[in-house]
């Protein structure tokens, strides 16, 4: 979910939050709704109309902004807010209800706030207007510290939208055998994205800043396993954990055979990743030898790997392929070097907060 | 020590008898925690793990995923000991007609699963490209991602072979026994033919390139199996399936196997695979065996349950298909020839009456080490399979004993030197072993700490 800035001057009234899904008039739009004015800043109109209540609002917009058609955005008329929810040419559409979280990971690249966005009603009228077969994200902070509300939304929403599929990040730390039932019953739809630091419980639980962390992880993964979860195991590489990549595959290979796929993911460089980066990120690009005798080992366990944010010159060339296009649009970006990269259309790219002076060693096409 | 999970480790007799007297120690003890032998309860990684790889080495895929096809039993070369025994050339009424061609696409469209392979065998199939041509459009539109694989003798590379394999899912298999001697003596009689059939090969392996180009050889003269990897590694093809000739269809007569074959294969082939181990140590363009290369597979990736010469259950019918140039259903390639040879007959219906029920489900009780009274007491089962085709075809009957026949004697042979590795820690076979699993030929952390000690 992303604040939009634009001023929301509206004609009617209206006072609590509600939910436009953007159409565009040009094409002819055949409800008959009353008038209202969305007035962007600077400078910028664009005129929609929507009829109040419940039921389905769509707002019409002038094509010179830079919006798409089937955009949904929440509006907060009382503070004059509006979000955008869902953008269909996205890549990583999430929602975000909660930015607490009881771990404090190192890395954490959202580091967590005391604050709330509980708006069930409101999410649930909006996910119920997603396109067919959407793929959509659920983060924090962490989830599950709202466990009863969001098993209530996703109950809710799977029943009448058996198509869509969430991809939930979650520390796993709060599932217990009582919610098997319960679980089961929506795990169809669910891809939990889950992290795993180190095979190590004291490495572990001293990344996430939890104690005991490591131990609660593995009870909730018999439960996940038992209520037939698709799990997303994540370990972000660090210098702190670049030695257990292959325990780690090893303990996946031993224990959990049953996950979707591993993801190893570099290090994004923000929030809490900042304080003293160079001690956490390890530049894989001068020395591959860690990475790729777990990957080896990965081929070797036949455990699914995928990596997440390797910008493709900097990935030993047998193992490109593994490599995934893995940042949100929003937040992506390419060097200078990428122009004229052959690879381009294939690889993660950086993220936008990426300093370079204190990145990659050996990066571009002459890596290739 | 292994269980149904296909978890294993080695240990003394010593602790074989600890377990047996329950005096196991704290060490012990977390070992076979951390080897899924022994868990706390059933709500633990360690039982979970435990519960679904078993149940996965058990899983077959439930729609078809390969189906061998016989356009034509045509041939224009007469091998010793050719498997399929072929029609002459000129013969007539040995090819699918256009309705069998209707029909399969049909049948494809209704069984097939999405990621089909589809293998043109013969005769030599390549007598009818116009055949090939037609089912590989037709099936690419149905099943996008079908790959297709032509067994061929290369005694012609066509244009219009060309042409087929301008399509980058189209792969090319082929025989290549060896030196060109021994390739003359078992196949083609005449050195013109075979300096042909070397022209052919390598144009094929330069146009499409290595990776879609495979070649086996039928080995014969188990003395010869060093010289039959040295021809393939100069001919620049990096893997290699050591297989023995089996005598099939006409020659089963006239070849009767005896103990002292299997004895004989079993010493050929292990020589074979320590020579592959030294070679892949000194040169730097290593080779792979695909029988040492599908037992590890079977021992370290459960659920590689596609290959049907080695797997348990192995139910037929189901993901694997022979499809004759009559448009009659086999479960096997051997099944078909021990029909056609009168032995037993083994159709499973036809393309245009569907599949024989019935009779898939008889075959299908047996075909199951689970029930086998040898296999049961066998500490290889989870990795082993169960072919009973196989043991009508050797031995006449399904109630000959297990541990007597080819299959087991080979199989335990070879899971039998892999683990003995193993155990030893071997490293120059461990560097093999990552290479044949998809790693790179390097030590991995991946395979140690089997042992208990
Ligand atoms: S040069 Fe840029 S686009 Fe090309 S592979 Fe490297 S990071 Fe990716
Ligand atoms: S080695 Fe022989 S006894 Fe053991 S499982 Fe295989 S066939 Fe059965």
């Amino acid at each position: 979910m992303i604040d939009l800035n634009i001023n929301l001057d509206l004609l009617e009234g209206a006072s609590s939050p509600i939910v436009v899904k953007l159409a565009d008039l040009t094409k002819g739009c055949k409800k008959k709704p009353d008038m209202v004015k969305v007035r962007c800043s600077p400078n910028r109109s664009i005129f929609g109309n929507w009829c109040s209540g419940e039921e389905e609002v769509s707002i019409g917009f002038s094509p010179k902004f830079n919006i798409e058609e089937g955009e949904i955005w929440l509006i907060f008329p009382a503070e004059n807010k509006a979000k955008r929810f869902f953008r269909p040419s996205s890549n990583s559409n999430t929602l975000l209800f909660t930015e607490r979280c009881d771990q404090k990971c190192i890395m954490c690249s959202q580091p967590p706030k005391n604050k709330d966005y509980l708006y069930w009603d409101l999410y649930f009228s909006a996910l119920k207007e997603l396109p067919n077969k959407t793929f959509f994200g659920i983060s924090g902070g962490e989830p599950l510290l709202e466990k009863e509300q969001l098993f209530e939304l996703l109950r809710k929403v799977i029943s009448i939208r058996p198509d869509l599929k969430f991809h939930i990040l979650t520390n796993a730390q709060h599932f217990s055998s009582d919610d098997i039932s319960e679980l089961t019953s929506l795990n169809k739809n669910i891809l939990w994205g889950i992290p795993l630091y180190s095979t190590n419980d004291a490495i572990h639980d001293k990344i996430v800043g939890k104690k005991g962390a490591f131990e609660n992880l593995l009870g909730s993964m018999t439960v996940l396993y038992q209520s037939g979860a698709q799990i997303e195991l994540r370990t972000v590489l660090l210098q702190q954990n670049v030695g257990y990549l292959s325990h780690i595959v090893n303990f996946i290979a031993d224990k959990m055979p049953w996950i979707s796929y591993w993801a190893l993911m570099q290090l994004e460089p923000i929030g809490f990743a900042r304080i003293e980066f160079l001690e956490k990120f390890y530049d894989h690009s001068q020395n591959f030898e860690l990475v790729k005798l777990a990957l080896d080992s990965a081929k070797i366990r036949g455990v699914t790997t995928k990596l997440y944010n390797f910008p493709s010159c900097t990935v030993n060339k047998p193992y490109r392929e593994l490599s995934n296009k893995s940042i949100s649009d929003w937040k992506n970006k390419f060097l200078d070097i990428c122009s004229g990269c052959k690879e381009k259309q294939h690889c993660s790219g950086f993220f936008e907060w990426y300093n370079h002076t204190i990145g990659y060693q050996n990066l571009g096409t002459k890596y290739l | 020590m292994t269980n149904d999970a296909g978890n294993f480790f080695f240990g003394s007799s010593e602790i074989v008898q600890r377990l047996k007297e329950n005096s196991i120690e704290p060490f012990f003890e977390r070992f076979l925690f951390k080897k899924n032998f022994a868990f706390n309860n059933k709500n633990s990684l360690e039982y979970s793990s435990y519960a679904f790889n078993s149940a996965l080495r058990r899983l077959t895929p439930n729609k078809l995923k390969y189906i061998l096809v016989i356009p034509t039993l045509r041939c224009d070369l007469s091998c010793t000991y050719c498997q399929v025994s072929r029609a002459s050339i000129k013969a007539k009424s040995f090819d699918w007609c256009d309705e069998t061609v209707d029909r399969f696409i049909d049948f494809v469209n209704e069984y097939a699963d999405t990621e089909l392979k589809i293998e043109f065998q013969g005769g030599e199939p390549t007598l009818r490209l116009d055949l090939i041509k037609k089912i590989v459009d037709e099936v690419s539109k149905i099943r996008p991602s079908s790959t297709f694989i032509i067994c061929t003798n290369l005694q012609n590379y066509s244009k219009e072979l060309k042409n087929i394999l301008h399509n980058k899912n189209v792969q090319i298999s082929t025989s290549l026994d060896g030196s060109k001697k021994l390739h003359t003596q078992n196949r083609t009689k005449k050195m013109t033919s075979t300096e042909k059939f070397f022209t052919n090969l390598r144009e094929v392996i330069k146009d499409i390139g290595h990776h879609r180009v495979s070649a086996l050889p039928t080995i014969s003269d188990f003395d010869q199996i060093m010289d039959v990897i040295k021809t393939y590694h100069s001919m620049g093809l990096n893997e290699v399936f050591l297989r023995p000739v089996n005598y099939q269809g006409f020659a089963r007569k006239k070849h009767k196997e005896s103990k002292n074959d299997v004895e004989k294969w079993i010493k050929a082939y292990c020589k074979a695979i320590d020579y592959i181990i030294e070679h892949n140590e000194t040169e730097d363009q290593k080779i792979i065996e695909t029988n040492l290369a599908i037992h590890l597979r079977r021992i370290f990736h459960p659920g590689q349950n596609g290959y049907v010469d080695l797997r348990s259950p192995n139910p037929v019918a189901q993901d694997y298909l022979v499809i004759n140039y009559d448009g009659s259903f086999y479960p096997t390639d051997e099944a078909r020839m021990l029909t056609r040879i009168g032995l037993i007959d083994l159709r499973i219906g036809s393309i245009k009456d569907g599949m024989d029920l019935e009779k898939i489900n008889s075959l299908n009780q047996a075909q199951d080490n689970k029930n086998d009274k040898a296999c049961k007491n066998c500490a290889l089962q989870p990795f082993c399979g169960v072919d009973i085709i196989d043991k009508i075809s050797r031995y006449q009957t399904v109630d000959y004993p297990t541990e007597k026949t080819y299959f087991c004697q080979f199989h335990m042979a070879v899971f039998t030197k892999i683990f003995d590795l193993f155990s030893k820690g071997d490293i120059r076979f461990l560097k093999t072993a990552s290479l044949h699993l998809g790693g790179t030929y390097a030590l991995s952390p991946a395979l140690a700490g089997f042992n208990c000690d």
